[in-house]
């Protein structure tokens, strides 16, 4: 018996429909390493101990005597599907990051961080990622 | 009729999606989203304290800043943490079609909603916050020498 040629129809359009999905993660710098940052001490710790134990800055911004480095860890995961005139995808980017403030005598006085670059996550379009909020 | 006798099959062939095929360059529908790092709560703001705040108090309730500049407004030496968060939800229509041999044309229908906003913290030298912003980043470093070059070239989408 001969199938209907709609259904052999159906059958090419499908391949070619969903002929493209794409899944891609994308990295900038190294993972920073959390416990090493825990080792900092405002105070005591000087930019040379620093770039010691966590290399190059990705930045070093002069504060007129003082110095302020930053080191980050970037994260972009992106999921999507590619039809045949439509193209659907979703993008996410986080990062985690580290400033540390110098005195004029290059020793720390403060440092911030922040942790996110694991909590990048994969969805398609209509799929709302966890935390990430509406803009105001 | 064909050789065995049947009646050719009449009806939507194959060939009604070939149009969209051929065409598959030159139009396109995209929906894209886009998430780049964390929204800084409001509430989170409400705790900074302008003329009292210092540095570590605030990199304790907000962590790390995305850009770090100086600043010397009037004169006096300060410095800028720049947050920010980018979120967009872009719909796109596009038509493009071939003008002359060395040109094109493009026409796009396009719905942007996204922008990058932020927050951004004023301190003075001696690491006292002075005050606060938050909106479009674009808008409120936009007297702050320095923060043209670093204001993230990705968010501009075309």
């Amino acid at each position: 018996m001969r199938r209907p040629s709609r259904f052999r129809a159906a059958a090419w359009l499908l391949p070619l429909l969903l002929a493209g999905c794409l899944v891609s993660r994308d990295t900038k710098n190294a993972p920073l390493d959390q416990q090493l940052v825990g080792r900092l001490e405002p105070g005591t710790t000087t930019a040379r101990d620093v770039v010691e134990m966590l290399g190059a800055p990705t930045e070093v911004v002069q504060l007129g005597h003082r110095s302020a480095y930053r080191y980050d860890y970037t994260t972009t995961k992106e999921m999507g599907m590619l039809a045949v005139v439509v193209i659907f995808t979703n993008k996410d980017t986080r990062s985690d990051r580290l400033w540390v403030f110098f005195d004029e005598n290059e020793v720390m006085t403060h440092f911030g961080k922040t942790f996110a670059a694991g909590d990048t996550r994969y969805a398609m379009p209509w799929e709302d990622i966890p935390g990430a909020e509406e803009t105001e | 009729m064909n050789a065995l006798g049947r009646q050719p099959r009449r009806g939507p062939g194959p060939a009604w999606w070939l149009p969209l095929l051929l065409l598959s360059g030159c139009v396109g529908f995209h929906w894209e989203r886009d998430t780049r790092f964390e929204r800084v709560p409001q509430e989170l703001c409400d705790r900074l304290h302008p003329g009292s705040s210092q540095l570590d108090e605030c990199l304790a309730i907000l962590g790390a800043p995305l850009w770090v500049w100086e600043t010397a407004e009037s004169g006096a030496p300060g410095a800028v943490l720049a947050y920010g968060w980018f979120r967009a939800d872009d719909r796109l229509f596009r038509v493009s079609f071939p003008l002359t041999q060395h040109a094109k044309g493009n026409f796009d229908y396009k719905l942007v909603d996204g922008s990058l906003h932020g927050l951004v913290l004023f301190f003075d030298e001696q690491w006292t916050l002075q005050r606060w912003r938050r909106g479009r980043l674009e808008d409120i470093t936009a007297d702050i020498e320095g923060a043209g070059r670093l204001r993230p070239a990705n968010t501009d989408k075309t």
